[in-house]
């Protein structure tokens, strides 16, 4: 029963709902039409795992324990899987008095793609809207991940603790599909609101109006589909600019449009990496980022002929040092780089992702990187230049000025080593990688 | 030279496991065979030493104040390992005796006596089955030797009186209390009758003076339950008023159906005669007492000859006999009377001499130094060095003089971090179970000044202790050149298996590198940060269970192939064998993590020490701005930043809140305000939405247990800014998480969850950094 996991590489459909429920009336009838209208409209997508404590198949009686198993003194909250593509997490939420009685739900379906089919859209947009119809909502919203992310949602521009005690209080963003609560009705007009241009306009028996802007979500960036969004936009917030809110969505658009990454080639391997660790909504702006981005040449060298003289009694003692210390590199980061046993000029790649991905220089203590980690790191790269490009030390008492002598360069590597670790920025700037594809440029 | 090259490379090693997320190659264990051998012959990296380090400690000791300063104090206090130079020729060293440890290969001894061969033999006498525990010369030893024998058949081999003596050596075993208690009950009920009632008295006060609250409680059960209650406290006035003094109310178990009033059942039973308080003229009985009488402490002989006195002269035995009693409950904790009165010469005339010129109030600190077994008397070793105190130590007269003097040390040093009330209140903490008893009798000084710290809550004074054991931590690095700790160092390497001294010297090292005291990460609280830590590690561990424990220790020679190399083994090596033997004497809350489960702590311990030190110069920064460009600290006129701040509470005892500020401005009509900061570093950018709210709410709940509501500051500085000696109510705690790339990447999921932490757990505001 493994669960499959959300991607930060793909985009999704998510859905927030936001509403109340019947404390009343017997808590299972009460879902009854949650769980009902799910399994009628879910096309493709149901759920097949319930999880509360403990995780079960899905199934109503497991829901129930589920709910139980998960329940504290003020509410419970469960979580709804599948196992086989596309993935899905539905969050259910419940708020028990003393609060008020809430539902909230949370729900996203991976890939976006997936909602390219108008009929399956529809099918999410009917569940939606018997959802709304019977568990009376504030604000609903269905839409793309990454669009919502670029919107600024949830706090559209607010700070963060205004925007928790407001909440979605009026009309900041017209997503694909909406239900508006009474409250966010009022606020604009019901007649204004249901005269919205737009693919679905609809009021729901208990007062919310429901809104589609377009009859697909995957192609919510397209130019229609943006318009539409826009007109709708502009039609319930008269004191906004319709040209200035098509404008906004068309820079969401670019923002999202994919770009072909054109990495620098001897730092592809490491870029793109990079660029795998960033959210759906900023993949494409940090491709063309780096895309962009060209390494600065490496600083730390000098010509053979001007390198210091070994100044140290005893040679042989400081190689092995160097030694030493290129171990201790080997000791922090072969479970996660187990290429740094090889000592390959691969592996340099792998440390710089590494130190990159955990956000080294930042994230832990600065006196022990100066200490501890700047040696290490210098010392492996120079056992590197050494190993793989036929490299010489030229021991030095002060470690920043030990040479590794390749062709006709003599190159510095604990003082990389610390350029290197002085910010997450330098570790690309100054990247091991880099250094060791000019030095073997160099090596004549 | 090489050995400054080599200390150099030792750092760096050391480095490379502080930074280090996982484990360490099989190359590095070259590196690591080579500085073994190294330090043997370099004493300058010897910075584990015990006694090398006490120089270094002692002006912490003596000159600073607070709550941080007297973690630092227990540092030293506990003298790390001051048995070793204690131990004379023969004689165990005390820890190992008192650590209830493994049972060892040795033949069992006590006080550097051996057990006689043979020993025990349940069917010879109840005083050769008592003999070896009377060579004890602590509780802790006490309870080691309880270790070791069948105590069950051995207690059950003994006549009441015989259990009363050996309770009063030290606190039992848990698994022989009530057996104990039942045979205390027992004496109790037929005292009157065999000794009569005078005599009885002086039994009655005996007992209750050497038993733990929770004894009393379950004798005056025992003695309610049996209908015998009411008719022991008419028969014992000074038994009641014994209890009485104890803070107990024995009436109120009055057996309520009794048919008799006041004597009428004893009457019945014993005849009117027994019960005449001039039944000393009952030779048979005086006789078969006579004996008793002397196994008495002092005290009591001598209250009870006064007594007599009264009595011959007043003939009015139940008042006088009270009031001769009276003097003897000064609040002296357990065991105390016996060691005072037998282990030592020299113990028994200091105490007197301090008794007789009026120093009462030395009395408890020397008990209590007494109860810790010398443990934490490491300054015998200063001025001397601890390889001469060995030599001199051979002699017996010398190891008694040594001891004396270890012992006045270890009650000045107690006087010194506590005052009166501070002395009268840990003796009151240990007297109220055995529990209690047993963590004292097994930690000595250090473990009594964690009880005094956590209130006498032994579950929240042993993480506190457990940093300050020995091979959890180490001590700070020795001045070099330090001429006597170098030579104890030296002294030492003979004495110890150096893997032993490697692994701590490591340890230290590693948590030495996490220390930065201009945000309040001094070594003490970096190590008890990680003792926390790790109690509340959520990784997989072992159960509390030997047989299992046994099974799976991991042996220093022989790590599974995920740590073979790194050097975090032996480390966790040595921490599984502590846990083993928490677990083995019933202290252990929880079994020993798993190795997994122990890396993942440790590299995420580091990075948490970083986030918390970056946001606490963040909010030192806040501070400094004008109150409307604030971010965090708008509510505050004057915001004054204290950190690892100790405060008390009634559920959690004893925690030190990352950050506390309080009002130091105008004050407003309402009370000062205060509020805490606890921060997090953990990976959340996987979770799922119900995985987050339930980490999320744990972690508030846990913050706002701990930190927020009512809370007592302990912070002698912060306490004299507050009205009520440092009780204050906290209005808001905030849970700040480290942001960045552990943070959710969505941020809608993310809203859901706090919105859900808010509504779930409200009083705690959550907030990404």
């Amino acid at each position: 029963m493994k669960v499959l996991e959300l991607s930060r590489l793909e985009d999704s459909l998510l859905l927030t709902f936001d509403g109340a429920f019947d404390q009343q009336a017997p808590l299972e009838s009460e879902l009854e039409p949650l769980l009902g209208e799910l399994e009628r409209y879910a096309d493709g997508w149901m759920p097949d795992i319930v999880e509360g404590k403990r995780r079960r198949k899905y199934s109503r009686s497991a829901i129930w324990k589920a709910l139980e198993e998960k329940r504290h003194e003020r509410g419970t909250s469960i979580g709804l899987y599948r196992t086989t593509w596309p993935t899905l997490e539905i969050w259910p939420r419940l708020d028990f008095p003393p609060l008020t009685p809430k539902l909230t739900i949370l729900l996203e379906v991976q890939p976006l793609a997936f909602f390219s089919e108008a009929e399956r859209c529809r099918l999410f947009v009917e569940m939606t809207r018997a959802w709304a119809s019977h568990y009376p909502v504030t604000h609903a919203a269905a839409h793309s991940v990454a669009d919502r992310s670029l919107a600024g949602s949830p706090d559209f521009g607010r700070d963060e603790k205004a925007a928790l005690r407001d909440g979605f209080d009026k009309i900041y963003e017209v997503f694909w599909l909406n239900v508006f609560g009474p409250h966010l009705v009022e606020t604009v007009g019901r007649e204004r609101m249901l005269s919205t241009p737009a693919h679905r306009v609809e009021e729901l028996p208990n007062g919310s109006v429901l809104l589609v802007t377009w009859p697909t979500v995957a192609d919510f960036a397209s130019k229609e589909a943006r318009l539409a969004q826009a007109r709708a936009h502009a039609h319930l917030r008269p004191d906004l600019d319709f040209d200035t809110v098509l404008r906004t969505l068309h820079e969401r658009s670019a923002m999202l449009a994919p770009v072909e990454p054109r990495f620098h080639p001897e730092l592809a391997s490491l870029l793109s990496r990079v660029v795998d660790q960033a959210a759906s909504h900023e993949r494409q702006r940090r491709i063309a980022e780096l895309n962009a981005w060209q390494p600065p040449e490496p600083e730390e060298w000098r010509p053979a002929g001007s390198a210091l003289p070994p100044d140290v009694d005893d040679p042989e003692r400081s190689l092995e040092h160097y030694g030493d210390l290129a171990e201790h590199l080997v000791a922090l980061l072969h479970s996660d780089v187990p290429s740094v046993f090889e000592a390959t000029p691969e592996s340099l790649t792998d440390a710089d992702f590494y130190f990159w991905r955990e956000e080294f220089p930042k994230s832990r203590l600065r006196e022990a990187i100066d200490a501890h980690a700047v040696p290490a790191i210098g010392a492996y790269l120079g056992e590197v230049l050494v190993r793989n490009l036929g490299g010489r030390w030229i021991p030095r008492q002060k470690l920043e000025e030990a040479q590794v002598l390749v062709g006709n360069r003599v190159w510095l590597p604990f003082l990389r080593a610390r350029n290197y670790m002085r910010s997450r920025q330098a570790l690309l700037d100054y990247s091991l990688t880099w250094l060791y594809r000019i030095a073997e440029r160099h090596r004549g | 030279m090489r050995a400054e090259a080599l200390a150099h490379r030792w750092a760096t090693l050391l480095g490379a496991m502080l930074l280090s997320t996982g484990c360490v190659a099989e190359r590095a264990s070259h590196a690591l065979s080579t500085l073994r051998e190294v330090g043997a012959t370099a004493p300058s990296l010897e910075v584990s030493s015990p006694v090398a380090s006490t120089e270094a400690d002692e002006p912490a000791f003596s000159s600073e104040a607070g709550g941080q300063q007297r973690l630092h104090r227990r540092r030293s206090a506990r003298g790390l390992s001051p048995d070793a130079s204690l131990a004379s020729a023969g004689q165990a060293p005390a820890s190992e005796l008192a650590s209830t440890g493994p049972v060892s290969e040795e033949p069992p001894s006590c006080g550097g006596q051996a057990v006689p061969p043979g020993w025990p033999d349940f069917s010879s006498s109840p005083e050769e089955l008592l003999a070896p525990f009377l060579t004890c010369s602590s509780p802790g030893e006490v309870l080691a030797l309880q270790q070791r024998v069948d105590m069950p058949r051995l207690l059950e081999a003994l006549d009441d009186w015989s259990a009363v003596r050996l309770g009063a050596l030290g606190p039992p075993r848990e698994d022989i209390a009530r057996l104990l208690n039942d045979k205390r009950t027992a004496l109790l009920v037929k005292a009157p009758e065999a000794h009569g009632r005078l005599n009885a008295q002086v039994l009655a006060v005996f007992t209750v003076d050497s038993s733990h609250d929770d004894d009393l409680r379950e004798m005056l059960f025992l003695l309610a339950r049996d209908k015998r209650l009411e008719e022991t406290l008419a028969l014992l006035p000074a038994f009641q008023a014994a209890l009485e003094k104890r803070g107990l109310k024995p009436t109120a178990r009055v057996d309520r159906d009794s048919e008799f009033a006041d004597l009428g059942r004893g009457v019945l039973r014993f005849g009117a005669d027994a019960l005449s308080s001039t039944s000393m003229n009952d030779a048979g009985r005086e006789l078969a007492f006579f004996p008793i009488r002397g196994q008495l402490p002092p005290e009591y002989q001598e209250a009870l000859a006064r007594a007599r006195r009264e009595l011959v002269e007043h003939a009015s035995a139940d008042t006088l006999a009270l009031s001769a009693f009276d003097e003897l409950t000064f609040g002296v904790p357990l065991g105390g009377y016996h060691f005072v009165a037998t282990s030592l010469h020299g113990v028994e005339s200091l105490w007197r001499g301090e008794w007789e010129q009026g120093m009462r109030e030395a009395t408890p600190a020397l008990v209590l130094a007494l109860l810790g077994g010398y443990k934490g008397v490491r300054s015998l070793a200063t001025g001397e060095g601890a390889a001469g105190v060995r030599s001199r130590l051979r002699t017996g007269v010398d190891a008694a003089d040594a001891r004396l003097r270890a012992l006045r040390e270890t009650a000045r040093q107690l006087q010194g971090v506590m005052n009166l009330q501070g002395l009268r209140d840990l003796a009151g903490y240990i007297r109220a179970s055995r529990e209690a008893g047993r963590f004292v009798a097994a930690g000595g000084a250090d473990a009594a000044l964690a009880l005094h710290e956590a209130r006498g809550n032994v579950a929240r004074a042993r993480p506190l202790m457990s940093k300050a054991r020995p091979g959890a931590s180490g001590s700070p690095p020795s001045k070099s050149g330090a001429g006597a700790g170098k030579a104890a160092a030296a002294a030492d390497e003979a004495a110890r298996p150096s893997a032993t001294k490697a692994g701590a010297a490591e340890r230290q090292g590693t948590l030495a590198s996490l220390v930065d005291e201009g945000v309040g990460h001094t070594l003490p609280v970096v190590e008890a940060k990680l003792a926390v830590a790790e109690l509340e590690a959520t990784g997989p561990r072992l159960p509390r269970d030997l047989r299992v424990l046994e099974q799976h220790r991991p042996f220093l020679d022989a790590p599974p192939p995920e740590a073979r190399g790194n050097p975090r083994w032996r480390e966790y090596v040595e921490y599984y064998n502590e846990r083993f033997k928490e677990v083995e004497s019933g202290t252990a809350a929880e079994g020993p993590l798993k190795w997994k489960g122990y890396e993942q702590l440790r590299g995420w311990f580091a990075r948490g020490l970083a986030f918390e030190r970056d946001m606490v110069r963040l909010l030192k920064a806040d501070a400094e701005k004008p109150r409307a460009q604030r971010s965090l600290l708008g509510d505050f006129d004057k915001p004054r930043i204290e950190t690892q701040v100790g405060v008390w509470k009634p559920g959690s005892g004893l925690r030190f809140a990352d950050v506390l500020v309080i009002e130091e401005g105008a004050l407003g009509p309402g009370p000062r305000r205060v509020e805490t900061f606890s921060f997090k570093s953990r990976d959340l950018a996987g979770l799922r939405g119900p995985a987050l709210e339930t980490q999320l709410a744990a972690d508030a709940r846990e913050a706002l247990q701990k930190y927020g509501e009512k809370l007592d500051i302990r912070r002698d500085s912060l306490r004299s800014l507050l009205p009520r000696g440092g009780e204050v109510e906290v209005p808001r705690v905030r849970l700040v998480y480290e942001g960045g790339d552990l943070k959710p990447l969505n941020a809608d999921r993310l809203r859901a969850a706090v919105t859900a932490t808010k509504d779930a757990v409200p009083g705690v505001e959550v907030l990404f950094q």
